[in-house]
């Protein structure tokens, strides 16, 4: 009876024992960590010989703690062989003198003797498996049948050898290797992403310790997300600003009838600064050898003082103003821009570095078109690279040099950027003016990505500002504000007033705490001060 | 007429097994005249005759016509005691179950004078019919016959022939028209039996005996004295200290917020059973033990006997009567949860 006990609480022991183990190698499984050690045999064995040394202490250990005492062993007998207590009786009044318990005593011995009660003690007692065995069983059944036999829910990718592993990781540190090899290319973006911070990127390898594909694509993804931010802040940055101001301030320029000087206009107006340059050469050997009539001077002094005239406009910079709801004329005035960008209370510190961005950006075209402007006068002045205006024609030619590595640029960080968005390199590279999308072939599985995205380009057309007149009328009503005064008669205009002066009140109160955006406060001003002004002129007081 | 032999205190085994066989039989004896007449309610039958041997009294639960007062009509004839019965109504009023003092005439003086005019109680066996349909002011007229044995009427107390036992009959309380009987007065009685609604094979053999030219004729087993010594020795049957401590641990757990309340049937029970259900568990588990041919009770005579002797000294919560847990129900779990193995020893010996 005594192993029997035991046995029966090791085996219920076991069977907790073993579940716990399995939930263990489970929770391993989708957490995809050490499975792989989990899973080898000598593992295995080692866990199973685990299990059932912590089952039987901890049965060995309830079925001592269990046992009981002669008179509650016999009380169990009584109960699983219906002795009806005689046993326990007989054990518990064994040293009563009283003839009634005298009599039980006897009466058990006599229950514990015969031959009924022997023959069915073993049944009695025989090891009983726990109860609900088969739910365990059941369970530890099936979480292994979707441990072996049903891959999609153990994790979300499959599991890996080493080689193909390496493999994965050798795809992916390839094609972050091709977009560094991209910026590589061109030395400016590399020196320009090194400026943005991102000299280090992809130049270390993704780490061997990655054990599962899922960490490896991340690391990937992450390695090429953060190398499309750079890319994207070189895009958007200062020297691209300067490319984009100058090419919109040359995208109007007139075009000369012919020669040399067209060519180097319509260059300029397309943006094309390496041909500009060689126009420009040419012109200038021209002037050098005293090729140039009287009719190409005047068109090249005409264009001069377009590119001169252009460069003042900064239309650029006035959109930029215009965007952040400042007045555009700001930009013929930096003193009084800045001053305003400071002043302007509905500006984040993003919108006022944009600003001061923009108006960098807009010098430094401004400098190249002049520049620009300087060359193309001297040679129209007749004047080659050997005279005293070389260095004129020299500055053109470098700023001309300048902005085309900035173009050349751009170009390569649009590429090496839709590379990072799933394209790959060389094959979806676009032509420059090209706006359609690229199919690239990708790194993995054909057809991944958008390919390449054409870079955006002013068209040649301009645009002109000019003032019409137009006829005031009564417009929507753009604000209403409720008054908290009595209705009045008799006196009207005093009242008229008093309201017309709580309402402006109420109004620059109101602006106060909830602020009108920066392009409307003007309007709004216009508005309740116009009021204001009526209504004192219809009560006869002046405005001032 | 059988009869069942004294015993002493050094008695030998031998005699102590000749009293507990001459006891047995008379039971056995006793409970075949009485399922002549009462077909089909051996249970209703065994527990009442276990009451009566234990010195106790018992409240039969049933719909009408179950034959409940046949039951102690006919045990009423087997034991040969003076028999009464007081059938209860809302008009019922104590002095017509105790008694009461009126004038009458001395027949030695023949002059008038105030003298006391027995009630039915005043009789070995009193069948309290339908004992819910009498007003609480009588019913606690039965409260001091119950329990003291005797009656006090103008001033004066009388004692009640021996042995006293009612047997009182009652509808389930749903039935219009009844009075719930009060806690202290359900406590008086040692069992409270249920009689169950008579089966097929049942209404066969009444249809046999009642519609038919047999007429079943009781005989007389016992006598008052008889029954008497059957009851004093039943007080002898020895009681082991693990027995008397599972008795006591089974009625400690229908003690809401007790130490012994398994957990969760604080919910179930409002009150639980009183001192007086442990000395009724183990009385009848006696007579049962002794019915048994044993010398001693067991843990199985307790627990067949606590349905019986707890069902009326148990109120159950409104979450219970919500729920539909009966009593019967609430007493089966907690045997299942009383554990019968654990020997406290801190109980002495608790036999005779």
């Amino acid at each position: 009876m005594c192993w029997q006990g035991a046995f029966s609480s090791s085996s219920r022991s076991i069977l907790v024992a073993s579940l716990a183990l399995l939930a263990i190698a489970i929770l391993f499984r989708f957490l995809n960590r050490w499975w792989e050690g989990v899973a080898d045999v000598q593992w295995i064995l080692i866990g199973a010989a685990l299990v059932v040394l912590i089952g039987v202490s901890f049965g060995v250990r309830g079925w001592w703690r269990s046992s009981r005492g002669d008179v509650e062993t016999a009380a169990e007998i009584d109960e699983r062989m219906n002795l009806s207590s005689r046993l326990s009786t007989a054990l518990a009044l064994a040293n009563s003198s009283d003839p009634f318990a005298c009599a039980s005593v006897r009466d058990g011995a006599s229950a514990a003797t015969s031959t009924k009660v022997s023959n069915d003690l073993h049944r009695a007692f025989q090891v009983v498996v726990p109860q609900n065995t088969w739910v365990g069983l059941s369970a530890l059944s099936l979480a292994v049948a979707v441990v072996l036999f049903v891959p999609a829910l153990t994790s979300a990718t499959p599991t890996l050898n080493n080689e193909s592993l390496d493999e994965l990781r050798a795809d992916a540190q390839a094609q972050v290797d091709a977009i560094v090899q991209r910026v590589q290319s061109n030395p400016e973006l590399e020196r320009a992403l090194a400026e943005a911070g991102a000299g280090e990127l992809g130049k270390e390898a993704i780490s061997e310790g990655l054990r599962s594909p899922e960490e490896i694509r991340r690391e990937s993804a992450r390695k090429v997300t953060e190398m499309a931010q750079r890319l994207e802040q070189v895009i958007a940055g200062e020297k691209a600003q300067s490319l984009s101001a100058l090419e919109q301030s040359l995208s109007s320029l007139p075009l000369p009838t012919d020669g040399t000087a067209r060519e180097l206009a319509e260059a300029l107006k397309q943006g094309d600064f390496k041909k500009a340059s060689e126009a420009l050469q040419k012109l200038a050997e021209a002037a050098e050898k005293g090729e140039l009539d009287q009719n190409q001077r005047d068109q090249l002094e005409q264009l001069a003082r377009a590119i001169e005239k252009s460069a003042d406009a900064q239309e650029a910079l006035r959109d930029a103003l215009a965007a952040a709801g400042l007045d555009p004329d700001l930009a013929n005035n930096p003193e009084a821009m800045k001053n305003a960008m400071q002043a302007a209370k509905g500006l984040s510190q993003a919108q006022v570095q944009a600003l001061a961005q923009a108006a960098k950006a807009q010098k430094s075209a401004q400098q190249a078109s002049k520049s620009l402007a300087k060359a193309c006068q001297s040679c129209a002045n007749g004047q080659g690279q050997g005279d005293g205006q070389q260095g004129a024609i020299g500055e053109g030619k470098e700023a001309l040099g300048e902005f085309a590595k900035y173009d050349e640029m751009m170009r390569d960080a649009a590429a090496a950027k839709s590379m990072c968005q799933g394209g790959s390199g060389g094959p979806t590279q676009l032509a420059k003016g090209s706006d359609g999308y690229g199919n690239g072939p990708g790194m993995r599985g054909p057809g991944q990505g958008s390919g390449g995205e054409a870079q955006k380009k002013s068209t040649a057309t301009g645009t002109r500002l000019r003032k019409e007149k137009v006829e005031s009328r009564s417009g929507d009503v753009i604000a209403r504000e409720l008054i908290d005064v009595e209705p009045s008669s008799g006196e009207a205009i005093l009242q008229l007033r008093d309201i017309g002066r709580s309402i402006v009140r109420g109004v620059e109160a109101s602006s106060q705490d909830d602020p009108v955006p920066p392009h409307l406060q003007e309007a709004h001003r216009r508005y309740f001060g116009e009021m204001q002004r009526r209504i004192e002129k219809k009560t006869g007081k002046d405005p001032k | 007429m059988n009869r069942v032999p004294t015993i002493r205190g050094d008695a030998s085994i031998e005699e102590v097994r000749d009293a507990c066989q001459s006891f047995r039989v008379t039971a056995l004896a006793l409970e075949a005249e009485t399922t002549r007449s009462v077909v089909g309610q051996s249970v209703v039958v065994r527990e009442t005759i276990i009451a009566l041997l234990a010195g106790g009294h018992v409240l039969l639960e049933g719909l009408p016509g179950l034959g409940k007062t046949l039951l102690v009509r006919t045990l009423s004839d087997a034991l040969g005691l003076s028999f009464a019965r007081i059938q209860c109504t809302p008009d019922l009023m104590p002095a017509d179950i105790t008694g009461t003092n009126i004038v009458m005439d001395d027949p030695v003086t023949s002059r008038r004078v105030i003298g006391f005019r027995s009630g039915p109680i005043f009789h070995q066996l009193l069948l309290v019919d339908e004992v819910n349909r009498a007003t609480p002011k009588s019913q606690s007229a039965l409260l001091e016959a119950m329990q003291e044995r005797q009656v006090s009427v103008g001033g004066e107390t009388r004692p009640l022939p021996t042995p006293f036992f009612v047997m009182a009959t009652q509808n389930p309380i749903e039935q219009e028209g009844t009075y719930p009987l009060p806690e202290a007065q359900l406590d008086r009685f040692m069992l409270k039996v249920l009689v169950p609604a008579v089966t097929r094979e049942t209404l066969q053999q009444v249809l046999a005996r009642t519609t038919t030219a047999a007429d079943p004729v009781v005989s007389r087993v016992l006598d008052a004295d008889g029954i008497a010594s059957a009851i004093a020795l039943a007080k002898w049957i020895a009681v082991a200290p693990h027995v008397a401590d599972f008795a006591i641990r089974l009625v400690l757990s229908t003690h809401p917020g007790g130490d012994h309340s398994p957990k969760g049937f604080d919910r179930w029970i409002v009150t639980g059973a009183s001192p007086r259900a442990v000395q009724a568990l183990v009385s009848c588990a006696k007579v049962r033990a002794l019915l048994d041919g044993r010398f001693a009770i067991g843990t199985d005579d307790i627990a067949a006997l606590a349905p019986a002797c707890l069902r009326h000294r148990i109120v159950r919560s409104f979450e219970a009567e919500a729920d539909g847990r009966s009593t019967d129900s609430i007493i089966a779990d907690l045997l299942q949860r009383v554990d019968r193995g654990v020997v406290a020893h801190t109980v002495a010996g608790v036999h005779a």
